[in-house]
C-alpha cells in the first residue's frame, strides 16, 4: 500500500487524538485508530490492528516515561503486573474466542459491556476519590502517590477478582479487535476497585503497552504492519501524549471521569452499531 | 519500600525515555526519507529499526522490573513479573516461527 504524505499527515493527526486521550485517560486510542484506518482509509483489518497496537505501545511508553519521571509514584507497578497476567492469559485464549464467536458477536458483547460500564461511570462521576489513611495498612497491592497539590494519597485495592476478570476480558479482545483494553480497565479500576482516577489511568497506560506488545509482535512477524503508516501513527501518538499530560494536570478528577464516561458511551454505541449491522 | 519503589521507578523511567526517544527519532527521519527517496534502503532500515526499538521497550521494562524484584528478594512479585515476561517471550517465539 502506497502511503502518501497526505495520508501520513491525516494518520498522524488521528494519532495525536489517540495519544491525547491515552495520556489523560489511560487508554491507548486503538478504539479510534482501527475504525479510522479500516473505514476511512480502507486498510485491511489486520494491517489496521498492527498499526493500532504499535500506536498503543507508543502511548504507553510516552505516558509511562513521563509518569515515572515525576517522582509522584502514580503507576502501581505491583497491581499492574498482577492484572497483566490475567490480561496475557485472556490474550492467549483470544484465538479460542475467535473460533467460538464471530467478530460481530464480539463487537456486540464488547459494546454492551462498555455501555453498562460507561453509564455506571457517569452515575458515579461526582463521587469522592477513594483514599485510605496513609498510616494504616494499604495492603499488598495498594498504592501511595503524590497528588497534583503535593499531598500524599493512599488507597487500598478492592474487589481484586473483578479487576482480574475485566483484565482477562480486556486481554481477550485486545488482539482480536486491535485495541489495548484500557478503555474497559480504567473505569472498572476507578469505579469498583478503589483506585483514584489518576493512578488508575497511569497504571492502565503502563499495562496496555505490555498487552499490545504480545499482539503487535505477532502481527509484525506476519508482515501485516505497513511501516510508513505505523510511523505516522506512532509519531502522532507520541506528540499527543505529551500534550495530553500537560492538559491532564489542569483537569479535575471528576472532569476526567466524565470525559472517560463520554468516550466509553460513544465507543460502545459505535461497537454496537457495527456488531448489530 | 518507598526507596525500593523510587529506585525501580527511576530505572524504568530511563528505559521508557530511551525507548521513546530512539524510536520516535528513527521513525520521524525514516518517514521523511521515505517521501524524499521512496526506494531508499535507509528509509526501510530506519522505519524497521524504529518499530523494533518500540516493540522491545515494553519487554525491556518488564525485564528490568523482574530483575529488580529478584534483587529486592520480593519473590511473590518476581513470580508474577516472570510469568508476564515468559508470555511475552512466547509471543516473540510465535512470531519467529510463522
Amino acid at each position: 500500500m502506497l502511503v502518501t504524505p497526505a495520508l501520513a499527515a491525516v494518520t498522524l493527526g488521528v494519532g495525536v487524538v489517540a495519544g491525547l486521550m491515552g495520556a489523560m485517560l489511560g487508554i491507548g486510542g486503538g478504539v479510534f485508530l482501527v475504525p479510522f484506518l479500516v473505514l476511512v482509509v480502507g486498510v485491511p483489518f489486520k494491517a489496521a490492528a498492527a498499526v493500532s497496537l504499535m500506536a498503543v505501545i507508543a502511548t504507553s511508553t510516552s505516558v509511562s516515561a513521563a509518569a515515572s519521571s515525576t517522582g509522584r509514584h502514580l503507576i502501581n507497578y505491583r497491581l499492574g503486573m498482577v492484572l497483566e497476567v490475567a490480561t496475557a492469559a485472556g490474550g492467549l485464549l483470544g484465538g479460542v474466542t475467535a473460533h467460538m464467536l464471530s467478530a460481530s458477536t464480539l463487537q456486540t458483547i464488547f459494546g454492551a459491556l462498555a455501555l453498562v460500564v460507561g453509564l455506571a461511570v457517569f452515575r458515579r462521576a461526582k463521587q469522592e476519590e477513594p483514599r485510605t489513611d496513609c498510616d494504616g495498612d494499604i495492603g499488598r497491592l495498594g498504592g501511595r502517590f503524590i497528588d497534583e497539590r503535593g499531598f500524599e494519597v493512599c488507597y487500598r485495592v478492592k474487589r481484586l477478582p473483578m479487576g482480574l476478570a475485566v483484565s482477562f476480558v480486556a486481554g481477550n479482545i485486545s488482539t482480536l479487535l486491535g485495541v489495548g483494553g484500557g478503555i474497559i480497565k480504567v473505569p472498572v479500576l476507578t469505579t469498583w476497585c478503589g483506585m483514584p482516577m489518576r493512578a488508575a489511568a497511569a497504571t492502565s497506560a503502563f499495562m496496555i503497552g505490555v498487552t499490545a506488545t504480545s499482539g503487535a509482535i505477532i502481527y509484525y512477524g506476519h508482515g501485516d504492519l505497513i511501516p510508513a503508516l505505523g510511523a505516522a501513527a506512532i509519531i502522532g501518538t507520541q506528540a499527543g501524549s505529551i500534550a495530553g499530560l500537560a492538559t491532564s494536570r489542569r483537569v479535575k478528577a471528576e472532569g476526567l471521569r466524565r470525559l472517560l464516561a463520554s468516550v466509553l458511551v460513544v465507543v460502545a454505541l459505535l461497537m454496537l452499531q457495527r456488531g448489530l449491522r | 519500600m518507598k526507596d525500593d519503589l523510587s529506585t525501580l521507578e527511576s530505572l524504568l523511567a530511563r528505559v521508557f525515555r530511551a525507548g521513546t526517544m530512539a524510536s520516535g527519532s528513527m521513525l520521524a527521519v525514516g518517514l521523511l526519507v521515505s517521501f524524499l527517496r521512496p526506494s531508499s534502503h535507509v528509509a526501510e532500515f530506519l522505519l524497521g529499526g524504529g518499530v523494533i526499538v518500540l516493540l522491545v521497550t515494553p519487554v525491556a521494562r518488564v525485564l528490568a522490573s523482574f530483575l529488580d524484584y529478584l534483587w529486592m528478594r520480593d519473590w511473590w512479585f518476581a513470580l508474577w513479573t516472570g510469568i508476564v515476561l515468559a508470555l511475552l517471550a512466547s509471543s516473540f517465539l510465535t512470531a519467529l516461527h510463522v
